[in-house]
């Protein structure tokens, strides 16, 4: 059931990086469009800057979650690889209740930003006038996803800690350190040839 | 007593490997709840959102998505060759190849981790097939990439420019005469290790002028990169944030023309730019929240004022910084280093008479050395992962003569402020 969900919600921080990543590089043309209208037609699409903030403020929100799930977070090892199996696992657990903490608070304070900028009806001090819930609400889903995916990680730590499987938490929330990051060099390369 | 409590917290949290962001965003709650008068955790969601939208950061994920297309374009073979036909004559023959090709490609990218990757691939197989020194090889490929942050473009001085509130453009004018001495030097020190040891430098290969005349085309692709992202600001067409979004099109066009554009490489590139930006974005955000409690709580005066009490010289001052730096160096990875001491560090050196754009450089180039100081030296870990075989030692003892380079040029930096601030003086 937990795997089944799991699976799904993979699918959907695929999918979201995806996204994500092509409304960046929309962002790129549109960007480009206007240093080229500026520069030879003296006249400007007028917010681009605006806009690319907030595309990039959701495109970033929207990847925290596969960020958890593929262990993206630095962490400091060097101590950490010099302990034992059972010291490791518990400062995983350690590190993984602290990654959830930093999420809760950005997602609660967050929350009450949008809630309080729905009710007063926020719009930004610029030419655009653009209503910030807008973007704040598809900015805090995000957030949201990212809660999601780590409570669902959460409750498979939780119960492989139970049944004492320690390879599968370690699979899920052991630290990849510096190997994690040179493999997804690596792999970077790789897909080049 | 913040001083004290705030440090040994975050060596604490650092050392029990809690993810950097978390235990910056944590040390900031904590910090909060102890030392500050009203609860500045409120303030999150606003401050979250107001750097999240912060249009001079988006030039981030612009640069890594530049990085990733041409890491799928075919670009740094080319580029290799041709530096090859230019340098092998060189004593050290393709060791300079390696430095030359990671100085251009440094001109294109914004990351030396990007930089190291991609030229040491290209460049591993030719270890055994001409006989060089592996070690110093393997150094000089570490070594060589590093100067991704320096040359401009440059993520690192992106970051700074933002925290301390120095222009990116003088930041850029600033890192090229550096970088393209400390290439120098590390091909000097290529050279003299070579003369000194017979055997070191490789069999020579004969290459005639036709060739090497013949190789220059290949050189055009990155210079239009660098052409189109560096030549856009200081023509004045675009800040850096756009000369990078600017850069994204380049590479589009020329993996495009490459006949290298598919649905494929550019999904993998996307993913590849969304989890680097986002682990990258986290650690901004809890950098910035704990910023500002630590300027609320007056830390970073305590710091100040507990400088000035040791009655030190500013050169005696700075000297001990850089000397934390890279003892830091050699535990911390250096984007979090860059993240988390810039806005403590900065206003002491700029109160002690130093400029701020100066010591960007300064601070770039001891970033480069954390690169490649064991034990925590990505660099280090990414030539290691490249090659078929063979124990880390060579990579670090490889290394050991390019940290010595490069505390030559840290020094010359400080004998001769000029060469960082030369340039950006004409702007």
């Amino acid at each position: 059931m937990l795997i089944r969900t799991q699976g799904a919600l993979d699918r959907v921080s695929e999918i979201a990086v995806w996204v994500a990543g092509a409304a960046l590089l929309m962002t790129a043309f549109m960007v480009g469009l206007e240093v080229i209208m500026r520069k030879l037609f003296n006249s400007s699409l007028g917010g681009a800057d605006e806009i690319s903030g907030y595309v990039f403020a959701a495109a970033t929100a929207w990847s925290y979650a596969a960020v958890i799930r593929k262990k993206g977070n630095v962490r400091i090892d060097v101590v950490y690889n010099l302990m034992p199996r059972p010291v490791r696992i518990a400062l995983d657990i350690l590190s993984f209740l602290a990654l959830g903490a930093l999420f809760a608070l950005i997602g609660w304070y967050g929350f009450e930003m949008v809630k309080g900028t729905i009710e007063t009806g926020r719009i930004s001090v610029t030419p655009l006038r653009t209503p910030l819930s807008i973007p704040q609400i598809v900015w805090i889903s995000g957030i949201g996803l990212a809660l999601v995916m780590w409570g669902l990680i959460a409750l498979r730590v939780a119960g492989n800690v139970l049944r004492r499987n320690w390879d599968v938490v370690s699979e899920l929330i052991g630290s990849e350190g510096i190997e994690g990051e040179i493999n997804a060099e690596l792999i970077k390369t790789e897909g080049k040839s | 007593m913040i001083l004290i409590v705030t440090f040994a917290l975050l060596l604490l949290f650092i050392f029990l490997a809690i993810p950097v962001a978390a235990a910056l965003g944590l040390l900031g709650v904590t910090l909060d709840e102890t030392f500050s008068i009203m609860p500045l955790r409120r303030a999150i969601g606003d401050m979250m959102w107001e750097n999240s939208i912060e249009f001079l950061l988006v030039a981030v994920p612009m640069f890594v998505m530049l990085g990733e297309i041409m890491l799928r374009t075919d670009i740094a073979e080319k580029m290799y060759d041709a530096m090859a036909k230019w340098l092998s004559w060189l004593p050290g023959g393709l060791m300079h190849s390696n430095i030359g090709s990671s100085a251009i490609f440094a001109a294109t990218s914004g990351s030396s981790v990007a930089t190291a990757a991609t030229v040491g691939t290209v460049a591993v197989p030719q270890i055994d097939k001409r006989g060089y020194h592996t070690p110093l090889f393997l150094g000089s490929l570490a070594a060589g990439g590093t100067l991704g942050i320096l040359i401009p473009p440059s993520v690192g001085l992106i970051i700074y420019g933002l925290l301390t509130n120095t222009s990116v453009p003088k930041l850029y004018l600033a890192g090229i005469l550096p970088g393209l001495v400390l290439a120098g030097l590390y091909s000097l020190t290529i050279v003299i290790l070579c003369l000194a040891n017979k055997g070191w430098g490789g069999e020579k290969v004969q290459i005639t002028w036709a060739e090497r005349f013949a190789s220059l085309p290949n050189l055009l692709q990155p210079l239009f990169i660098f052409i189109v992202v560096i030549g856009s600001i200081y023509a004045g067409w675009a800040t850096p944030t756009e000369s990078a979004s600017l850069g994204v099109l380049a590479a589009l066009f020329l993996s495009w023309k490459n006949g290298k554009l598919t649905r494929d490489m550019l999904l993998k590139s996307f993913e590849g730019t969304m989890r680097t930006t986002a682990m990258i974005m986290l650690i901004i955000l809890a950098a910035a929240f704990l910023n500002f409690v630590l300027a609320v709580i007056g830390l970073a005066a305590a710091f100040q004022s507990f400088i000035e009490g040791l009655g030190l010289s500013p050169f005696q001052v700075l000297l001990i910084i850089i000397a934390i730096y890279l003892v830091m160096g050699c535990f911390m990875e250096s984007l979090s280093m860059l993240i988390t001491t810039t806005p403590i560090v900065v206003p002491v050196i700029v109160a002690l008479g130093y400029d701020p754009i100066w010591f960007g450089v300064v601070l770039m180039l001891l970033l480069e050395t954390a690169l490649i100081t064991p034990p925590i030296g990505l660099n280090l870990y990414v030539v290691q992962s490249i090659r078929p075989s063979g124990p880390i030692k060579d990579v670090i003892k490889g290394a050991i003569p390019f940290v010595l380079a490069m505390f030559v040029m840290i020094g010359l930096v400080i004998a001769f402020p000029s060469m960082a601030l030369w340039l950006p003086s004409l702007l």
